[in-house]
């Protein structure tokens, strides 16, 4: 299988307003594909669309959502459960408000590997110490029995990462994963992207900031209102950018 | 001089907004006819609140006959009798040869009769007095204390709450500490205490006026850290800054900017605070602590329902609860529908 | 969490002075001294009187009056009942007894009513469920407590076997422990409803507006990304959040429980702290008055330093402040 996801003519509307228009697009596994946009243009309606999560008052109105071979659209909702977490992951903007606050990280990330997994609790426990440490978090150990608020905003987010890739998926959707952070932050963040790519996890990054989109993903695609009005490898779209859109988001973010 | 447009505007969609909710309206039109029917009593009741007839005691409501005889015929009452049934138990019986037609418009009244008939659309209480008068006359007291005790306690609230949220520092802490003791004692317990200081020799118009007091105080402190609360935010405001550089007088400025957007937010605390002074001058009048008779308030006429054997005698006596629930339920409901009014966030709404 | 604890209660006792003052300035600007009743009273020994005379140092000027009366207080000696015959304190303690009780089992139904209610509607919403219990909440906050009360005992005394009002059957004293406690329960069911009925409908409301509230927040949209099934999600993460909030509400809902319980009591004839403030007003037996009041707000006070306590174990934000 060489494509891990494939969107096809997605389309989805609330009302009579299309905040997704004929969207297609490919994430083959193991590649960082983004989608960039300014605010309103539906890239965070698409990341929802695949793990179907829309809010009640969206509907899909056509499309294709085709998951390692299988149309997620047609999935049943104990099917569509049992993938997220399991086999796609997510990454929120704000990952103080992501994470429950009366919970810790820990008692979060081994909810995903009780609903998915048939491990053991001390099995669990080391595999959520294995993650955290994974993503470079200096004490696992405390990290797993702190409560969000108690770690600081770069290492919320990497426990974010954790939570999202201890269920062992192959596709993350990581929506504005470093909106919140500081540059040096994103950069570490990006950083930690780089190394999910090599373990063969597709990241499908949305974010507004081409600058740096442009350091990690492997393809670009630039949303508006809905629309595609470029795609391509990220050297092309970057350097030869076709679509006036594309350019003002450039200049945007140089 | 330029009208300040944004402010109306905001509230005009507000009271837009209002219309359109018609469970609101309806409870609004339902205060509107209490209001009423209590201003213009004197009219519209058959009977003064005092004028009593002991020999129609728990007289049940006398029907108004339109038919005599099987013809039509002005309406009327039949005379009732107090006697003893089989088991002595008292009841009242109708006498078809005495018959009182009603007279309209007659000494200021809407509708009467001649005595010795006796028109009791509602009933009577233990003393042969018209329930229905008593009601609508007792509404004048029930609603009017409400809205008077309010109104007190709005402007103790805002003066002291403004203050406070205003100038902060140790004029804040003081004036909330002040707050903070009389929240500090349960309503009821207050309301009983303060009561127990008001002389026994008062007479009925001091008593209202101390009733009145009384409820103001009772809920003068809450009101006073809700403005508070908003007048800390408010005093941040650009315009409230500009408006200092400028050298407006902080008094000036507390009363043009800040008290009219905390008036419009307070609005619909107000209402729901007098639904609830109206249950608590029920409260302290049922147990003979409010309005004393004659003078009749909603919750002094229940005093007679305290009791079971009346009650079953005559359930009549119950009515005046249904009009505190009315009122009460209306004032609650106008109070919700003008916060949904004011704050759209407020409404659990769809995103 | 100890010092800010330790705080709270050293500020809430200063306000208490403060509470004390007002009761006592209250009573004593009356005019019409009870103590002049107290005197002409021929059930009191000129002993008596003078004994009290001297104890409350009735002829010094007032603020002497107060100290004297706080120094008595600290030391157990509340007052004397002028219409008991007998001092304030043998009077509190039963009724206090009988007004927690009363208070007690209305908070556990309200709040075992009330939350299943709240989700219930927030679930259902602007469906029939949430319809019904929306009227039922204005409806149930607009009726009169007394008046809800008199229906009730006049709907008991017709159909069913209930007691009807007080606190204990005339052979109560003859029954054994089991009979006793059934007894008092019985007795309860009526005042515990109407007590309970007007908290349940605000606090269904507040359950069911926390609970919108927190369903629309992030975390719950991430917990279901995460695949957790629906039940964990609203059960675990919902629910625990939308609750969270309501502990502080268990602090002050006591302080409209005791206030709303004083009403009840009279009209149920159940023998407690408001039903005695309610005959000592009648009779300005004064030093009942600032000692049931003064106990009231005792009360209060206790009941939101514990919902203070409640709300900082239950909340680690609040718990780990300054941890780290």
């Amino acid at each position: 299988m060489n494509t891990l996801l494939s969107i096809n003519n997605l389309t989805v509307a609330v009302g009579s307003k299309m905040l997704v228009n004929q969207v297609s697009f490919d994430v083959p596994p193991g590649k960082i594909v983004a989608i960039a946009g300014g605010s309103g243009s539906g890239k965070t309606t698409i990341g929802l669309s695949i793990l179907r999560l829309l809010s009640p008052s969206l509907r899909i109105e056509q499309g294709k959502i085709i998951f390692e071979g299988k149309d997620l659209l047609g999935f049943s909702k104990e099917d569509m459960r049992q993938c997220r977490g399991a086999r796609i992951g997510m990454i929120f903007q704000e990952p103080l408000s992501a994470f429950d606050p009366l919970f810790t990280i820990g008692q979060q990330m081994d909810e995903v590997l009780e609903a998915h997994t048939k491990l053991s609790k001390q099995e669990r426990f080391k595999k959520i110490l294995e993650t955290l440490s994974e993503v470079e978090l200096p004490d696992p150990k405390r990290a797993y029995k702190s409560f969000p608020h108690q770690l600081s905003g770069g290492m919320r987010q990497r426990a974010m990462v954790a939570q999202a890739i201890v269920g062992g998926p192959s596709l993350v959707i990581a929506d504005e994963p470093t909106s919140s952070l500081d540059v040096t932050l994103q950069v570490k963040i990006m950083e930690l992207f780089r190394r999910l790519r090599q373990k063969n996890i597709s990241i499908l990054l949305i974010a507004h900031d081409l600058g740096m989109i442009s350091r990690v993903a492997d393809e670009i695609m630039v949303l508006r209102q809905g629309e595609i009005v470029e795609k391509g490898l990220t050297m092309q779209v970057i350097n030869q950018p076709r679509h006036e859109y594309t350019r003002a988001l450039l200049e945007a973010f140089q | 001089m330029t009208k300040v447009i944004n402010s109306n505007s905001r509230t005009q969609m507000a009271f837009a907004s209002f219309r359109r909710n018609r469970m609101a309206m309806v409870c609004f039109w339902a205060l509107i006819v209490l209001y009423g029917v209590a201003i213009f009593a004197d009219f519209i009741c058959p009977y003064a609140y005092k004028d009593e007839d002991r020999n129609y005691s728990y007289c049940p409501p006398t029907a108004v006959e339109f038919l005599d005889h099987g013809r039509w015929a002005c309406p009327f009452v039949y005379k009732h009798v107090l006697t003893f049934d089989a088991i002595h138990r008292r009841i009242y019986k109708i006498d078809p040869t005495q018959k009182y037609p009603l007279c309209f418009l007659k000494g200021g009244r809407f509708c009467t009769v001649e005595a010795p008939g006796r028109l009791y659309l509602w009933g009577a209480d233990a003393r042969g007095r018209d329930l229905f008068s008593r009601i609508w006359y007792g509404a004048r007291i029930s609603l009017s204390i409400g809205l008077l005790g309010v109104a007190i306690s709005f402007i103790l609230g805002l003066l002291i709450g403004g203050i406070a949220g205003y100038y902060g520092g140790w004029i804040d802490n003081v004036l909330m500490h002040l707050c903070e003791m009389f929240m500090m004692i349960p309503g009821f317990y207050l309301m009983l205490a303060l009561r127990a200081a008001v002389p026994e020799n008062f007479n009925s118009v001091q008593v209202y006026l101390s009733v009145i007091i009384i409820l103001a105080l009772i809920g003068w402190a809450s009101l006073a850290r809700v403005i508070r609360g908003m007048t800390l935010s408010l005093r941040e405001r650009d315009y409230v800054l500009a408006a200092k550089t400028l050298g407006v007088p902080d008094f000036v400025i507390i009363i043009r900017h800040i008290l009219p957007q905390t008036i419009s937010y307070s609005m619909a605390t107000l209402m729901l605070t007098v639904s609830s002074y109206i249950l608590a001058e029920a409260g302290l009048s049922v147990v003979g602590l409010g309005i004393q008779d004659p003078i009749p308030s909603w919750g002094n006429l229940l005093s007679d329902a305290m009791e079971i054997v009346p009650v079953i005698f005559a359930p009549w006596i119950l009515l005046p609860g249904l009009f505190i629930f009315i009122a009460v339920m209306s004032f609650n409901v106008v109070g919700d529908g003008l916060r949904d009014a004011f704050d759209p966030m407020f409404r659990e709404g769809e995103s | 969490m100890i010092k800010k604890i330790i705080q709270r209660i050293c500020s809430k006792t200063l306000l208490l002075f403060a509470v004390s003052f007002f009761t006592f300035w209250l009573m004593h600007s009356t005019p019409g001294s009870f103590f002049d009743s107290l005197r002409l009273n021929p059930q009191i020994s000129q002993d008596t009187v003078k004994r009290y005379e001297n104890l409350y140092h009735l002829n010094d000027p007032m603020m002497v009056q107060y100290y004297h009366w706080i120094i008595n207080v600290l030391h157990g000696e509340w007052g004397y009942s002028f219409y008991y015959n007998v001092p304030v304190t043998h009077v509190l303690g039963n009724r206090l007894f009988n007004t927690f009780i009363l208070s007690f089992t209305s908070l556990i139904f309200t709040w075992s009513v009330a939350i299943p209610l709240g989700i219930w509607a927030a679930l259902r919403r602007n469906q029939w469920v949430d319809r019904v219990l929306s009227v039922f909440s204005f409806a149930a906050l607009a009726t009169p407590g007394f008046y809800l009360a008199v229906i009730l005992l006049y709907a008991a005394s017709r159909w069913s076997a209930l007691p009807l009002g007080g606190m204990h059957s005339p052979n109560y004293d003859d029954m054994s422990i089991l009979g006793k406690i059934g007894d008092t329960a019985l007795h309860l069911i009526i005042p515990t409803f109407v007590l309970s009925l007007a908290s349940i409908a605000s606090l269904q409301r507040i359950m069911r507006g926390n609970m919108l509230g927190v369903l629309r927040q992030q975390y719950i949209l991430a917990a279901r990304a995460k695949g957790l099934s629906e039940r964990v999600v609203i059960y675990r993460h919902a629910l625990r959040n939308a609750f969270n909030p309501l502990v502080t509400l268990l602090g002050y809902e006591f302080a409209g429980l005791l206030s709303g319980a004083a009403l009840i009591e009279i009209v149920c004839s159940w023998p407690g702290l408001g039903s005695l403030l309610l005959t000592a007003v009648r009779s300005k037996d004064v030093y009942l008055v600032m000692s049931s009041t003064l106990l009231a707000s005792i009360l209060l006070i206790v009941g939101n330093i514990l919902a203070d306590i409640l709300l900082t174990w239950v909340d680690p934000r609040i718990r780990y402040d300054k941890s780290n």
